[in-house]
């Protein structure tokens, strides 16, 4: 090698490492004084690795082909091989086994359903609705229904009152016929002891983040009463009731003392607003599920110290959704079965659970006059409440110009069934009663009526049909038999 | 100028070429890490950056190759304020293997080497912990377990646990702390981890839980419960509040009575804390938890200032099945932890992290107890004990940091700065805690009306009883009682019983408290902290009936922290809720204790709360499985002519159950001339009795002339537990199985037969006792089995029959002196039976005869089994190897180590001097010490009757 080559290579060898110093020098420059810039690197780095894996995901959901939705996430689930169930795109997965279930199910190719359950579970054990879900998919195929209600029987012993857990065991009796021990499974999970647990959450004018605290309720004689001071500014006031918590709270009225002033509140008046609760009459009704609170905005009052007391009747009441398996077609079989059969205290049973399944759920009614569309500024909102025969009924105030009206069933509620009764218009004053059962209808979404009877088909079920003759529609109340 | 640029720029490579690689080591490794942590795994709560990530990267790089290049190390530490050293050892395949997948990886045993004091012997390891400070540095946390034969230091499976905060002693610290306090808590020190011969840094050296640790704390093996619905136990589709889910907790031990799925306790604790506070709900805490223990929980919570124990994780609780009581056991307790330390306002002065925080920070039963251990804390020494402790500890740790490679946090102004400023936290702490608790509050009064006070306490010390004082001397008829109001119903309680009047004073023992209302206040990034308490006044009411009209109240005063303090009367004091305290003062028991006479018939479970008077002659029939459950004393004194009969109800009728003393507050029970028949035991899914008759958890307990005979189906005759009994003159004839099955107890046996039990005649586990002039003939196995830790002595018996005399096993010790033992299979046996013991049994027999039977002693190698100055023929045949018989089924041989010593053939003992109390047995001198002054040193055997 001549000479000048090997000082040209030597002089390489010493440019590299200095240049690699330079840059060394660079990043840690960077690394000091710019850490927003690193923070942006970060961010493209992470959507470089991970990015298109959303890409799949999202363009999965938009496919309308389910075949072509079904490669896409069966192509996604292999990407994502990797993935392990505490890794960020754990979710991912998850909701990619639970839409290939669903789609092997709609296909009716249930060892595939199985196989993609049996996945989900290995991949992640600690998710009680995949667990479920594979109970579901096992006894969907009657060669492995038994082992799908031992199952599920194992995870209802496992998880006492889970309501996820009882709904499916309840359902997948009764499917089996074995109805009696269906109404078991929900009697029990009912007689699980509740979570006590209230959150509390103040807004001291920059909204709930870090402002919450907990605290157990006493309830002596039938009286609630819940007791707590807030240190500090206080805007609103939330209560989040316990995790999937069922009870009735009469006449709840918050006593709020303050600068030596005491400021009643209802729960249910106009300072008050519900999320996944029910009100009727004077009570507020926490039905059984998630993230149910109420919120009451209170007086604006300069103010450091706060004394809350909530007070309110209680009164127990068993959950609508674990009643809700019971509004199935093959519980509405075996009531009619168990009438035809006289088997009074079995239905009677069950004609309570399916009051109380009825009972707080959210119905609403849209209304529009002329060729208005139908939408959410034409909305009035109401829940089911029961009948002392066990049937149910909804009422809502309108007073608008309307010539058409539709009332939206309860959502997320597919092949659940209401035998809608009565349907009282009342329309410038003047009552009109309806009959459900023959009411001609102008159109219908994801619900059937057969026989009478109000099937939903899928989970944003509606019909609509024109108002009795007039302006303004006053009222509707819609009735229904258990 | 050009020659030294051309110089610099000839030999830049030594500076650029390592720069470089440094440069490419770090990005490498940065990237590596944070894919791993940041972007793969999901760290939440933290949040590693890629920033972050980087910068605690290069300092672990600095630090590592600074202490690498230093010529100082651990070795200058020093010597007393060096720490332990564990050496560990793994093969890079393994550790590479760890590593590969973190933290899934980590989660899987591989093989390792441990350095014991003889040498290496081989172990499992692992990694352990939730979170990425455990395994996602350079510093992990490691869990090593041994063979189940070979403990490191008595301990089957330990931690190395990286330090989670930038103080390091945290846990440490807080773990001395709740030892200070009394509370059942895992071993732990500081130690320098050695991987492979490098120092891998401080860790924390903690016990992992299993039975060992309650064993350790003299509690009988029992269920310990583990409550963690976090991180990777944690559930999705449900709340994760373990106090909602007592099936999902899981047992760290368990009891093997019950199935490994029953958790029956936990199942009542959590409905009561799913319920609405009460009275009765409250009485029923009362009932479940040791509130003792759990006031000294308390306090360890408030001393430390941990929210840890929240309503997600950390619990750890033993449901101890003979006391029916659940204690807490503290696990990982971050004790002073920055993420719960106020940057300005107060410490926290009640503890609200969990629902059980919320019930008990409104019973008074555990009020008193939390105070109580704080008051023990501060005012007995051992807050300056422990502040001492903590220095040391504290020093001990910054000369391990100096040289430890792997800071976490990498900082090391941190992590220097965060030690400095520890020790003032702590005192701020405390003084906070004395000022709130010890200082200020009064109590007011008003006069109601002729026979009722009002009174009004402000402050956190409770009052323990309130002194009235009447303008003129009382009848000593008065009755008083407590009253107070809550929510429209009146509490009233009678504390007549407790009442002392002394002229014109009463004395009663009314105990009150401030009430602490909830009071939430948003504390930044503290959300645990947000719940806190206010001390506000409680009002009472104090009624008498009996004093004359115009008799008034002169004054009150009230007694707190043992001090008394005047009331001050004030005009009126209007009527307010006591709305957060419950059981202020608890029921007193009834004083009049039941009397049973006559026949009394018993079916089914009977609780009996009061004291009671068995009067002589009464015969008590017990249906099939009926028991007597007796919560208070029972005096049944019998006599020779009439004795106390317990008896099947019917001649052909399955057993009775049990005839139970299980409280404290059977204390000074006795039974005299008694006699029980036909009983075997009970079992309810959280109560066990395996005994005809049972004596649990109660103190100073006499059993005389009595005898106990035809026992069914459960393993003992009488069995004693957690108390303190003499039985004395007392016969158990041909038990099914054991005669008298004891445990952690205190026990003498004076002049008492054990004639053919199916096995042993005594079964001592972890006791203290003393046998004197009793026989035990014909035992189908020991006559007595001293095991798990026992010391026994036992005098003047005769062992006759037995398959083996006496038996010593695992850390007891026995000594026997002028007994007899013939025509036994073995005269007796030493061995380590069970594992988690270091050592064997340890038996010693002196100046007594052994004569006819089939083997003399052996022991092996962890034991000892001596004759001294016996009579012994064919003195010196002692077999060299023996078959040792294990519980498991299996057997083994083994050199037999027993010995004889200065023994013959003859009556004559070879030396007549007085023997001296057995230095082994010196915590036993108490019980023992007088009746072995009785030792006949000039007599081989059992001396004759005077």
């Amino acid at each position: 090698m001549r000479r000048k080559t090997v000082k040209t290579l030597a002089d390489l060898g010493r440019l590299i490492p200095l240049a690699v110093c330079l840059f060394a020098g660079s990043v840690a420059w960077i690394w000091t004084h710019h850490a927003d810039a690193v923070a942006a690197f970060e961010k493209r780095l992470v959507h470089l690795l991970t990015g298109r894996f959303w890409g799949q995901f999202e363009a999965a959901g938009k496919v309308g082909d389910p075949a072509v939705e079904h490669d896409l996430l069966e192509g996604l689930a292999h990407d994502l091989e990797h993935v392990r169930s505490q890794d960020r795109l754990s979710d991912m997965v998850e909701k990619c086994h639970t839409r290939l279930i669903a789609l092997a199910e709609a296909k009716g190719d249930l060892d595939e359903a199985l196989s993609w359950a049996r996945a989900s579970v290995a991949f992640d054990g600690q998710h009680v609705r995949t667990l479920v879900r594979l109970g579901e998919v096992l006894c969907a195929r009657p060669e492995t229904r038994d082992q799908g209600l031992a199952h599920l029987s194992a995870l209802s012993r496992k998880f006492a009152g889970n309501p996820h857990v009882a709904r499916a065991l309840a359902a997948q009796l009764a499917a089996a016929g074995r109805g009696a021990e269906a109404l078991d499974v929900l009697d029990a999970a009912c007689a699980v002891p509740q979570s006590n647990r209230w959150i509390v959450l103040w807004d001291e004018g920059q909204g709930y983040e870090e402002s919450n605290a907990h605290q157990i309720p006493v309830v002596v004689h039938d009286c609630f009463r819940l007791r707590f001071d807030i240190v500090g500014r206080c805007k609103r006031v939330r209560f989040l009731t316990p995790l999937f918590a069922s009870f009735t709270l009469v006449q709840p009225m918050l006593h709020v003392v303050v600068n030596g002033e005491t400021h009643v509140l209802s729960l249910l008046g106009p300072s008050a607003s519900v999320s996944n609760m029910a009100t009727a009459g004077d009570r507020l009704e926490a039905v059984g599920v998630s993230d149910a609170f109420v919120e009451v905005v209170l007086p604006e009052v300069a103010a450091d110290r706060w004394e809350f007391t909530l007070v309110a009747g209680w009164q127990p009441r068993r959950s609508s959704l674990i009643a809700s398996p019971t509004l199935l077609p093959r519980f509405a079989a075996l009531r009619d079965e168990w009438a035809n059969r006289g088997e009074t205290a079995q239905l009677a049973r069950l004609q309570g659970w399916r009051a109380v399944a009825y009972a707080g759920q959210p119905v609403d009614l849209y209304y529009r006059h002329g060729k208005e569309p139908f939408a959410g500024v034409r909305k009035v909102s109401g829940t089911l409440g029961t009948l002392p025969d066990g049937g149910f009924a909804v009422e809502f105030q309108v007073d608008k110009p309307a010539s058409q009206l539709r009332v939206d069933l309860p959502a997320d509620a597919a092949g659940i069934s209401y035998r809608l009764t009565k349907l009282d218009v009342v329309v410038d004053g003047r009552l009109t009663s309806l009959d459900p059962r023959t009411l001609e209808l102008k159109g219908t979404n994801e619900v059937e009526r057969r026989d009478g009877t109000f099937v939903a088909t899928g989970n944003d079920p509606f019909f609509w049909f024109d108002a009795p003759a007039g302006d303004v529609v006053n009222s509707v109340r819609v009735e229904g038999a258990p | 100028m050009r020659a030294a640029i051309g110089a610099l720029w000839r030999w830049s490579w030594l500076a650029t070429v390592p720069a470089s690689a440094l440069f490419v080591l770090w990005a490498t490794q940065t990237f590596t890490r944070w894919r791993n942590f940041a972007v793969d795994y999901d760290s939440r709560p933290e949040e590693p950056t890629l920033l972050s990530t980087g910068i605690d990267q290069w300092r672990a790089l600095s630090r590592q190759i600074r202490l690498r290049l230093s010529s100082a190390g651990l070795e200058d530490v020093p010597a007393d304020l060096q720490l332990r050293s564990i050496q560990l050892f793994v093969a890079d395949a393994d550790l590479a293997k760890l590593d590969e997948d973190l933290p899934y990886s980590g989660l899987e045993y591989v093989d390792g080497l441990l350095v014991y004091p003889d040498g290496l012997h081989k172990v499992s390891v692992r990694y352990r912990g939730d979170f990425l400070k455990h395994w996602g540095y350079d510093k992990k946390s490691i869990r090593v377990r041994t063979k189940a034969t070979d403990l490191f230091g008595g301990f089957r499976s330990f931690n190395l646990i990286v330090p989670k905060f930038p103080e390091q002693l945290n846990n440490y610290l807080a773990y001395r702390l709740a030892t200070t306090l009394g509370l059942i808590a895992p071993h732990c020190e500081l130690v320098n981890v050695f991987l492979n011969g490098r120092n891998t840094g401080l860790h924390e050296f903690t016990e992992q839980l299993d039975e060992g640790t309650l064993r350790r704390h003299d509690r009988m093996p029992g269920d310990l419960y583990a409550g963690e619905l976090i991180s990777k136990s944690q559930y999705a589709g449900m709340s994760n509040d373990v106090f909602d889910h007592p099936l999902l907790w899981e047992k760290v031990a368990a009891n093997n009575h019950y199935d490994l799925d029953s958790h029956a306790p936990l199942e009542a604790l959590t409905t009561v804390l799913r319920g609405s506070p009460s009275e009765a709900s409250q009485a029923e805490l009362s009932r479940l938890l040791d509130m003792d223990a759990w006031g000294r929980f308390g306090a360890f919570e408030l001393l430390t200032q941990t929210h840890h124990f929240d309503e997600v994780h950390n619990w750890r609780l033993f449901w101890d099945p003979w006391r029916l009581k659940f204690e807490p056991v503290v696990w990982d307790p971050t004790g002073w932890a920055p993420d719960w330390r106020p940057a300005d306002g107060p410490i926290s002065l009640d503890v609200m992290a969990s629902r059980i925080n919320l019930w008990l920070v409104t019973n008074g039963d555990y009020l008193a107890a939390r105070h109580a251990a704080l008051r023990d804390f501060f005012g007995s020494g051992k807050a300056e004990r422990f502040l001492g402790e903590f220095n040391t500890s504290l020093l001990k740790a910054a000369y391990a940091l100096q040289y430890d490679p792997n800071l976490l946090p990498t900082d090391p102004d941190a992590v220097f700065g965060s030690l400095a400023n520890f020790r003032p936290y702590v005192d701020q702490v405390f003084a906070q805690l004395r000022a709130a608790y010890f200082e200020g509050g009064d109590v007011r009064w008003a006069r109601v009306d002729d026979k009722t006070v009002r009174l009004q306490v402000t402050g956190r010390r409770p009052v323990s009883s309130v002194l009235v004082r009447f303008e003129r001397e009382l009848a000593p008829s008065v009755s008083t009682r407590l009253r107070y109001e809550r929510l429209g119903e009146t509490i009233d309680v009678d504390l007549t019983a407790g009442t002392v009047e002394r002229g014109n004073t009463l004395r009663v023992p009314a105990r009150l408290f401030c009430q602490l209302v909830p009071e939430f206040r948003c504390v930044p990034a503290q959300a645990l902290r947000n719940h806190m308490r206010a001390a506000a006044p409680g009002t009472y009411e104090l009624q008498f009936d009996g004093v004359p009209a115009g008799n008034r109240v002169l004054e009150v005063a009230t007694v707190r922290d043992d001090q008394e303090q005047s009331a001050e009367l004030v005009a009126d004091l209007p009527q307010a809720d006591l709305e957060f305290v419950y059981r202020a003062t608890p029921p007193l028991r009834n004083p009049t204790p039941q009397t049973w006479r006559g026949d009394v018939v018993v079916e089914g479970v009977r609780e009996v709360f009061d004291d009671v008077v068995i009067e002589p002659g009464t015969t008590v029939r017990l249906g099939a499985n009926a028991c007597i459950l007796f919560r208070g004393r029972v005096l049944a004194t019998g006599s020779r002519e009439h004795p106390i009969r317990f008896l099947p109800m019917a001649r052909d009728q399955d057993p009775w159950g049990t005839v139970a003393l299980n409280s404290p507050d059977c204390r000074g029970s006795r039974f005299q001339w008694c006699e029980m028949r036909g009983g075997s035991g009970h079992k309810s899914p959280v109560e066990e009795y395996t005994s005809m008759f049972s004596i649990h958890n109660c103190v100073d307990v006499r059993v005389e002339d009595c005898r106990f005979a035809e026992n069914h189906v459960v393993d003992d005759m009488v069995h004693v537990m957690y108390s303190s009994v003499v039985f004395d003159r007392v016969t158990l004839d041909t038990a099914l199985a054991d005669a008298l099955d004891c445990d952690i107890s205190t026990v003498v046996v004076r002049n008492s037969a054990f004639p053919r039990s199916g096995n042993d005649g005594v079964d001592l586990m972890t006791c203290h006792a003393l046998v004197e002039d009793c026989s035990f003939e014909g035992n189908e196995d020991k006559g007595i089995s001293i095991g798990e830790s026992s010391y026994l002595v036992v005098l003047r018996s005769r062992f006759d029959g037995c398959v083996k005399a006496l038996e010593a096993k695992d850390g007891s010790i026995a000594c026997a002196a002028n007994c007899e033992v013939r025509h036994c299979k073995k005269v007796f046996n030493a061995y380590k039976k069970n594992w988690r013991y270091g050592s064997g049994g340890y038996l010693t027999m002196y100046k007594s005869i052994v004569l006819d039977n089939d083997a003399l002693q052996t022991a092996d190698r962890w034991s000892r089994a001596e004759l001294v100055d016996c009579q012994v023929k064919s003195s010196g045949s002692l077999v060299d190897h023996y078959e040792q018989d294990y519980v498991d089924g299996t057997s083994r041989r083994m050199k037999n180590m027993a010995h004889i010593r200065d023994s013959s053939d003859g009556k004559q003992p070879s030396d007549q001097a007085p023997l001296p109390f057995p230095s082994d047995l010196e915590h036993l001198r108490d019980l023992a010490g007088q009746a072995w002054s009785s030792v006949q040193s000039g007599v081989r055997g059992v001396p004759d009757a005077k």
